[in-house]
């Protein structure tokens, strides 16, 4: 019996070590003191919000976020969180609010609040260069398109009537395009270009045509807080009077000022 | 070098960046695994119950849990529940995965200890011990001993499902793989070195397995 | 080897019109017995006569659907904390043993004792090493039963149903697992504990223990008990057929 009661002793040992972990575990969901306000994106949008190599999330969204953060004398948490569930999530009060470039529609509008606009963009078809589509007029019912789920683009793909595959991201969707396995990727277009300059096979990559129709983007907030909805309004109006909005598009867009029409 | 689409020196460079994901896939598989042994402890002796009502309940756990993908299960705890309660990512996959691992482990106690020669427990009963006592003192520390394969097997299992937590913005292994995947469009570089995290800590857990079980044969009496 | 008895007047156990059914198989079919304190009952009969079955219904290991039972007056209930009280007062020996494999020959001794009698570990080890003495294994002590051969198993055994200081001693087919060198250390120990005023009931098929140690001899045939009687009439003129025919198969030849 020496030997098992010698086991049971290591086995304790780790046991213990690893249960003393759980309170760690269990914080890690719970950092946010008073003093934090959470944004959601999806954490795949280059350049509105995507991840760089260490882990972080940067981009347009997460500048304007921490701009707002900022105004209101707090610190900014941005997490990344799967798209589909994204306003489920705000349901449920995970985070204060969806600042991922989201865009303002009746059907979500049922459900949740919106700040004023925040930026302005379209959905646009992105394809090969030699892929012989020259408009969205060229596209069948045997072509094939990428799309997020849980997009607005989903229902331009409809109307367009070319068979669809869903993903999680754009950072898939136009993997997908390069590999040849979808004929055409339906993004905002600003993401398109985005992806033509930075891919590695960018260039092989080009718009078409132009914006399938206009896009006005808000910042997502829970029903029932619309005191903090207010306060990122006026956060927001401070932003577009004193210029700070066009210079944080300036910097993520070549100079372009999305932040209006 | 490159005959291979891939780099691979990538490799080695950003492997131990995965280092505190693989602590995370650790942790949820270990409390999910501690929680699924308590759970199917007690429906294991459920099912064995004389009450009808007590073993028609463990019955029905073992059939629904047994019958639908981890997945779904995981995704009622994390986003079906909302309504009524609003569980964190963690405390969701370690909840899913005890409550998923739950069920097989009932399955294997309940084995271990029908193995048990039914006159281990006749005997306990004719010195006049109840029910409670031989179970406790004769019938489960025989059935344990049984069940250590088995439960080990399942351990292992469970540290693969929990690469499902990844749906759930868990920050384990898998997520990470695809979050830096996705960002550097490295994927297959990404992947392997998650595979290999993988691999590593069920290795070791096998062997671990293999340890404790040699010990207890040594100290298995018959 | 002297016959003793130390069968006296009092009642020990009564059995009145058990019956018990397997599904529809009625495999006891009207028992009723009295067994004095002190008395030593043999059962005998072929497989499926339901001597086990008799045995097992004592002690509750088998209920019987119809029927009463008394131990030393009292009628045995199902009711659990009553019969639990009631099997420390019956110890029972195993055809296979049923020793319990994680603990050691000393430590299934003292497990009834510590257990369910509560008592201190210091005092079940000092009379358990008395049992083992009594039954001639106490150099085993701290071994595990896997180390030690049947009849050495079987008289740990014996010395754990002893620890509970039972009042009647059962036994069901105790050397029918053993090796037949084996045999003799067992029915030896049984027949030490016949001489020191024990009750038991034993069903065997050594009809040696029958003869030489029994105050009574039972013979039981589907289900009933055919006839008993005290060994030396029952082996030398069994007034059934049955009866003889089958102590004809079990006993070697006698020439009358």
């Amino acid at each position: 019996m020496k030997n098992t009661n010698k086991l049971y002793r290591k086995l304790l040992i780790i046991g213990l070590m690893l249960l003393i972990s759980l309170p760690a575990l269990f914080a890690q969901g719970q950092q946010e003191s008073a003093n934090t306000i959470t944004f959601a994106g999806s954490g795949g949008y280059p350049p509105f919000n995507y991840m760089t190599e260490d882990g972080d999330i940067i981009g347009f969204d997460v500048d304007v976020a921490a701009e707002i953060a900022n105004r209101l004398d707090m610190e900014l948490k941005y997490v990344a969180t799967a798209w589909d569930g994204i306003v489920e999530g705000l349901r449920a009060k995970r985070y204060d609010g969806i600042l991922g470039s989201m865009g303002i529609t009746e059907e979500r509008e049922a459900v949740i609040d919106f700040s004023i606009p925040y930026y302005y963009s379209g959905p646009q078809l992105i394809v090969m260069k030699d892929s012989g589509i020259n408009s969205v007029e060229d596209l069948t019912s045997e072509h094939t398109l990428g799309l997020v789920t849980g997009t607005t683009f989903e229902n331009d793909a409809k109307v367009l009537g070319t068979k669809v595959k869903l993903y999680e991201d754009d950072n898939q969707t136009l993997i997908e395009l390069l590999n040849g396995r979808v004929d055409g990727v339906l993004t905002d277009r600003i993401v398109g270009l985005n992806a033509i300059n930075q891919l590695k096979e960018g260039n092989k990559l080009t718009l078409v045509g132009s914006v399938l129709r206009s896009e006005v983007m808000g910042i997502g907030f829970h029903e029932d807080d619309d005191e903090l909805r207010e306060q990122v309004n006026a956060a927001l109006r401070d932003m577009f009077a004193d210029g700070t909005m066009k210079e944080i598009s300036a910097k993520w867009f070549n100079g372009e000022d999305i932040t209006v029409e | 070098m490159n005959i291979l689409p891939w780099d691979l020196t990538v490799i080695p460079q950003r492997f131990f960046q995965f280092a505190d994901a693989a602590l995370y896939t650790l942790q949820i598989t270990f409390f999910g695994i501690l929680l699924g042994l308590i759970i199917g402890l007690v429906a294991a002796l459920g099912r064995l119950s004389k009450r009808q009502w007590i073993s028609a309940l463990s019955k029905a756990y073992i059939f629904l849990i047994r019958g639908t993908p981890l997945l779904v299960q995981l995704f009622i705890i994390y986003y079906g529940l909302t309504s009524i309660v609003t569980i964190d990512p963690i405390p969701s996959a370690i909840i899913a995965l005890g409550i998923h691992n739950g069920a097989y482990i009932a399955e294997i106690f309940r084995g271990s200890i029908q193995s048990i020669d039914y006159g281990q427990m006749e005997a306990a009963r004719s010195l006049g011990m109840t029910q409670g006592k031989a179970m406790q003192r004769i019938v489960l520390p025989q059935a344990f001993k049984r069940a250590v394969p088995p439960l080990g097997n399942q351990l292992i299992i469970a540290l693969k499902d929990s690469s499902l937590a990844s749906t759930i913005a868990v920050p384990e292994l898998m997520l990470k793989g695809r979050q830096m995947g996705s960002s550097s469009f490295m994927y297959m570089e990404m992947f392997l070195i998650v595979g290999i995290w993988y691999l590593i800590m069920t290795s070791l857990l096998s062997f671990v397995m293999h340890r404790i079980e040699q010990r207890l044969k040594v100290s298995d009496h018959d | 080897m002297t016959k003793q008895t130390h069968k006296t007047e009092e009642t020990i156990l009564k059995i009145e019109h058990l019956k018990k059914w397997f599904g529809d198989l009625e495999v006891l079919k009207d028992i009723n017995l009295e067994v004095k304190r002190g008395e030593v009952v043999v059962i005998i009969g072929a497989s499926g006569s339901g001597k086990s079955t008799l045995l097992r219904c004592i002690n509750f290991l088998e209920k019987a659907q119809k029927g009463k039972i008394y131990v030393k007056g009292k009628q045995v209930r199902q009711q659990e904390k009553q019969l639990n009280k009631v099997r420390q007062g019956l110890g029972m020996v195993f055809q296979h043993f049923n020793l319990f494999p994680h603990m050691t020959v000393i430590g299934n001794v003292m497990e009834g004792m510590i257990h369910v009698k509560n008592m201190p570990k210091e005092k079940a080890r000092e009379k358990a090493l008395e049992l083992l003495e009594q039954v001639g294994l106490s150099d085993k002590a701290d071994i595990y039963p896997a180390m030690i051969s049947g009849g050495q198993k079987q008289r740990v055994a014996i010395a754990r149903a002893l620890a509970m200081e039972p009042e009647i001693m059962l036994f069901d087919e105790p050397t029918s697992a053993l090796d037949p060198e084996l045999v003799g250390e067992v029915l030896s120990v049984m027949t030490d504990l016949a001489n020191k005023g024990m009750t038991m009931l034993v069903v065997t098929h050594e009809m040696w223990f029958a003869k030489e140690v029994a105050d009574r001899v039972i013979f039981m045939d589907d289900g009933i008990i055919l006839e008993e009687a005290p060994p030396e009439e029952m082996f030398s003129a069994p007034k059934e057929e049955r009866t003889l025919a089958f102590l004809k198969q079990v006993l070697p030849p006698q020439d009358e």
